[in-house]
């Protein structure tokens, strides 16, 4: 039974994927529409079903091995069900679903619905494969096929050069990422034997641990965003804004973080790996943050946001509290898809606008949107009793008992997270309108936003087990003051305080990192390389065949003149000599008998002579 | 059976020169059709060894024998002939006759090569391949065909003469009165004149794959040869190389002494080769130059898979042997599809082609993907394997060649976007998709790359007695 629904729920998205790809052009909209709902759908009924077996994976999870993938190394076709990948699972295929089906009224004027259907059905398939893999290998297949569906869809609207080039970068990024997640399995495999996780991780000496725990964690900050990797998200935002709720807010992103949490034993063996860590998420929560402060795209506001919120993930990972890690990836999840489908809803009404300085008093227009889009601000900012107030206190709390200092960066982050989210309802919904009448929503849109928003409430209190209730004295006095901070930094942005102005010119510009990543990597190695080795390539070395083909013609020309004036001249002078000395010889053989007769005549007569002469004197 | 698979194609080069010139193709591609299928059946049988005298007076066989290394060659071989053929349906109008009959011939000597087990049979083989590819390129090249040619044949041919060279010290040293390449390799040696043949090999097999620095004639013969010249090179011709290096180099390097700085040598050169070949491609403007030096980068993954001389590395190589056969193959059948249709291969002339070819898009999306080492398709189970040896022989090469995986990607997805993605130009709007031959060149390389990514079992358990016999001799002394 667990053995057919965990192979169902990995093959309904593929199949739907396989179907739309191969045939989608011939299949009309709503068969499309349909289809692809379903499959994900059916996907998550699966999900829960199996959930609810009766101890589906007991308390140490279950591993169902289907076949070989790649022999002798451990990377098989399986699964590893346990309460880390059947959260993940319940995400995916949950808030999926809702994505596709607010997609069906979101991308409803738009060409290649069965494309589009085609490559998010495929991303379900292959996010579900990371979580669900028993190893390192296939975790892998999934890893890089999310990244392949990420790229398609950024650059789903293939007219916009922008769209392509932001997909490439999301690629290329993650790339250099994932060259380390290779690196990290040649380490564990040369030390181990094998990628199986239930095999490695005990089996990992403690003096490698180090190094495969820095290595997966560069993986991870290249899936999860974090600085300095963190260049490839806001672009990403090119895509179609479903597409940004479901891959580069709720699911994808949070690879990384679930990638530390699988491999958790061996960050454990790597404390300063894990000191690391912390300080990375702290950064990257702090300068995103500040970053989303002054963004005027209302998507990339969420975007930044989104980097910023991994990076309390991070700290949270960095301090060893995996399941508070867990935890707020799982409420992020629910707030953060609710926020850029609300952004959807009105971008989609507002016939693809995106900049908020041209929106403004939408709340009347559009109630509903307003009402969900201040639940999921709400939530994000930290208010008491919503979702991501249960969940980032605990993080803020872990935080403070092994770094008061974590604490200080994750306290700023929130009042910065409550100020740039109420300047963005203020900015959009409040104020006065600039719009005479946006188009209404379909109720495929309103459903998904009704019950994301439901989720944004209580998704803290669901018996999840994630959450620990060791309340002391001083976690209240923090929770207090991080209520301070939410309500502080949503008054600061009501009344539109320029909060940290002087420092505007750092955040509107990213503090840098993107252009020093264009300058050094783009620029620098990659095309500055390959300019110079071209150059190299055809000047030297292919200068050198040449040149050496070159060398032989002339000496091949110089041998042709040796060869005519020396060698040939040689035989020729001896042909010559030869000649010159029978020339008389060959004047006197002229084969006339007369001549003949003269000179034997006149030979007789000369020798005639010289008896007579010499006869004469004697 | 292995002495009917080199005499079909040979039999079949025969009878088309008695055919009229307009039945060439169909003949040709009958035939080779034939010979595909009878080396798909000695794959599933096995193939026994075949031997007899052929100049007794020197000691020199006619003997082949197939492992399973071979086998996965000729299948190779036969199957890029065949679509080699197919390919040039079109696009071949003038000397028809000549073209299929040198392809054919062509064929007959390559698939020599991967079953002699004589090195006179082995070099007469190997030489004899560069005749027919010379004339391919010379005759129905591009505009700088003679000159690419001539740099083709003359570059290869120098190689040899050092292989002939090391053959002769071998059969000479050694005292044996055979040129039966297994006795010849196994002979005690001294270790000067191990060494000296050692490098002349290498010289003949280095410039064949090509190994950088040895690579210039590649871009040139590759981007000047017609479509079936550049499949057949890249695909099958450069195997020559790596596959020498398994058969006739690795043997050596026990008795040649310092193996382990040889070695050293020759796995640098290939990061190079890796590193650098991906650079060049980076910035060529021309497309099927760019395919080109993307092959030196990843023949350099299969030399150094080669040197590392672990199970891992040697049989991840020759499996991405295989797999750079299909997916640089597939790179070339669409430029050469895009260039039958638009007589250009600058990649500025190019932008939005998925309007007009959407099939031929994501033909060529399939064909990057597998190229740039995707899980799931065949080029990330053959560099699996090779990092992973690579690792296993020395962790820093390992870590210097995984940025080759990096650029891997960046020249393919920015050719990609540069040709396929954008706004389409007018000249580029109206472009036929796969026409139904064409689809019938590409789907055989995409069903393999899928079934080879997905279930590369079967390969692995194919390569690994040859592998193992290699790894053997390497520690026998």
């Amino acid at each position: 039974m667990v053995e057919t629904l965990a192979a169902l729920i990995l093959l309904l998205p593929l199949a739907g994927a396989a179907t739309m790809l191969l045939a989608g052009r011939r299949i009309p909209r709503l068969l499309v529409q349909l289809i692809c709902c379903t499959t994900v759908g059916l996907a998550f009924a699966a999900t829960v079903v199996l959930l609810l077996q009766p101890a589906p994976g007991g308390e140490t999870g279950r591993e169902i091995i289907y076949g070989t993938w790649m022999p002798g190394l451990g990377a098989d076709f399986a699964v590893l069900i346990d309460s880390s990948s059947a959260l993940l699972m319940l995400v995916i295929t949950g808030i999926g679903f809702l994505i596709h089906f607010y997609s069906c009224g979101y991308m409803e004027h738009e060409a290649g619905a069965a494309r589009f259907f085609g490559y998010l059905n495929l991303f379900v398939f292959f996010m579900l494969l990371l979580v669900m893999s028993n190893n390192l290998a296939l975790t892998f297949a999934g890893w890089e096929g999310v990244g392949l569906s990420s790229y398609l869809l950024i650059g789903f609207y293939v007219d916009r050069p922008a769209a392509g080039n932001a997909a490439n970068k999301a690629f290329l990024t993650n790339r250099v990422a994932d060259a380390a997640y290779l690196l990290a399995m040649f380490t564990i495999l040369a030390q181990t034997g094998t990628l199986r996780y239930r095999e490695f991780l005990p089996q990992l000496a403690p003096e490698w641990a180090a190094t495969v725990a820095v290595l997966l964690l560069l993986a991870a900050m290249g899936k999860s965003a974090q600085y300095p990797f963190a260049i490839w998200l806001p672009d990403a935002m090119e895509g179609p804004t479903p597409v940004s709720a479901l891959i580069h807010a709720a699911t994808m992103v949070t690879a990384g973080v679930f990638l530390i949490v699988r491999c958790a034993p061996v960050f454990n063996a790597a404390p300063q790996v894990l000191a690391v860590i912390s300080v990375v998420g702290a950064v990257t929560a702090l300068l995103a943050a500040t970053i989303a402060l002054v963004q005027n795209d209302i998507k990339r506001v969420l975007a930044y946001s989104t980097v910023s919120q991994l990076g309390l993930m991070f700290i949270a990972l960095g301090v060893g509290a995996y399941d508070a890690a867990l935890f707020h990836l799982f409420t992020h999840a629910f707030f953060k898809a609710l926020l850029f489908l609300c952004a959807g809803a009105v971008i989609h009404s507002l016939d693809g606008e995106q900049d908020m300085r041209r929106m403004g008093g939408l709340k009347k227009q559009f109630p509903f949107a307003f009402w969900t889009m201040v639940i999921g601000t709400l939530a994000i900012a930290g208010v008491p009793g919503l979702a991501g107030f249960v969940s980032k206190d605990q993080i803020l709390w872990l935080a403070f008992k092994t770094s008061p200092s974590l604490w200080a960066f994750g306290i700023a982050t929130s009042l910065l997270t409550a100020f740039y989210m109420w300047r963005l309802i203020n900015m959009t919904f409040l104020g006065e309108s600039h719009h005479a009448e946006p188009h209404s929503l379909p109720l495929t849109m309103r459903a998904p936003l009704a019950v994301l928003a439901l989720g944004s409430v209580v998704a803290g209190w669901l018996p999840l087990g994630l959450h620990q209730a060791d309340h002391q004295s001083m976690e209240y006095v923090l929770m207090a003051v991080a209520i301070g901070a939410a309500a502080s930094g949503i008054a600061m942005a009501h009344f539109r305080w320029r909060f940290l102005s002087p420092f505007y010119f750092l955040f509107e510009r990213g503090w840098y990192v993107d252009q020093a990543a264009q300058a050094i990597l783009v620029r620098g190695a990659a095309q500055g390389g390959g300019e110079l080795l071209g150059r190299l390539d055809r000047g030297i070395i292919d200068g050198a065949v040449n040149g050496f083909a070159l060398l032989t013609r002339s000496v091949g020309r110089l041998s042709r003149m040796f060869d005519a004036g020396v060698v040939d001249g040689l035989v020729r002078l001896t042909a010559f000599l030869v000649k010159a000395v029978s020339y008389p010889v060959r004047l006197l053989q002229t084969g006339s008998l007369q001549s003949y007769a003269l000179v034997f005549l006149a030979g007789l007569a000369a020798v005639l002579a010289w008896a007579l002469a010499g006869g004469a004197s004697r | 059976m292995i002495g009917l698979l080199l005499l079909v194609p040979l039999a079949g080069m025969l009878i088309s020169i008695f055919l009229p010139a307009r039945l060439s193709k169909y003949w040709a591609a009958a035939v080779s059709a034939a010979t595909a299928l009878l080396s798909v059946q000695l794959l599933r049988t096995g193939a026994t060894a075949e031997r007899m005298p052929w100049i007794p007076s020197l000691g020199v066989d006619y003997h082949v024998a197939a492992d399973g290394i071979s086998l996965l060659m000729l299948v190779l071989t036969t199957v890029m002939t065949l679509l080699a053929i197919l390919a040039s349906f079109e696009s071949v109008k003038d000397r028809v006759k000549e073209f299929y009959a040198l392809l054919l011939l062509l064929e007959s000597a390559m698939l020599g090569v991967f079953v002699a087990q004589d090195f006179v049979l082995f070099f007469v083989f190997f030489e004899f391949s560069l005749v027919p590819m010379y004339f391919l390129i010379g005759l129905w090249g591009g505009e700088r065909r003679l000159y690419a040619a001539i740099k083709f044949f003359l570059y290869t041919l120098s190689g040899s003469v050092f292989l002939l060279l090391g053959i002769i010290a071998l059969y000479l040293k050694s005292g044996a009165r055979t040129f039966d390449a297994a006795t010849l390799l196994a002979a005690p040696l001294d270790p000067v004149t191990a060494q000296w043949v050692f490098w002349a090999f290498f010289l003949a097999f280095a410039i064949k794959v090509p190994m950088f620095p040895l690579h210039t004639w590649l871009p040139d013969a590759h981007t000047e040869a017609p479509t079936a010249g550049s499949v057949i090179l890249a695909g099958v011709m450069l195997k020559m190389g790596t596959y020498g290096f398994l058969r006739f180099s690795l043997p050596l390097l026990p008795q040649a002494g310092h193996a382990r700085e040889i070695v050293t040598v020759l796995g640098v050169l290939s990061i190079i080769a890796i590193l650098y070949g991906a650079l060049v491609s980076l910035m060529q403007k021309d497309w099927k130059r760019l395919v080109a030096y993307s092959s030196v980068s990843h023949l350099g993954f299969c030399t150094l898979g080669l040197f590392s001389l672990n199970a891992s590395g040697i049989s991840g190589s020759v499996l991405q042997q295989v797999n750079h056969g299909i997916s640089t193959g597939l790179l070339f059948l669409i430029v050469g599809i895009v260039y039958e249709r638009r007589h250009t291969r600058v990649i500025a002339d190019f932008g939005g082609l998925a309007h007009a070819m959407p099939n031929m898009s994501v033909i060529f999306a399939i064909a990057m993907l597998s190229s740039a080492g995707l899980p799931l398709l065949n080029g990330f189970v053959g560099e699996f394997a090779i990092l992973n040896g690579a690792y296993q022989a020395n962790a820093l090469w390992a870590y210097w060649s995984v940025p080759g995986v990096v650029l891997g990607a960046a020249y393919l997805l920015w050719l990609y976007q540069r040709t396929m993605l954008g706004p389409a130009q007018e000249v580029n709007a109206r472009l036929q998709d796969l026409t139904v031959r064409e689809w019938l060149t590409v789907l055989p390389l995409v069903a393999w790359a899928i079934s080879i990514g997905v279930y590369p079992k079967p390969y692995f358990d194919l390569i690994a007695p040859g592998v193992k016999a290699a790894l053997e001799a390497l520690h026998r002394s």
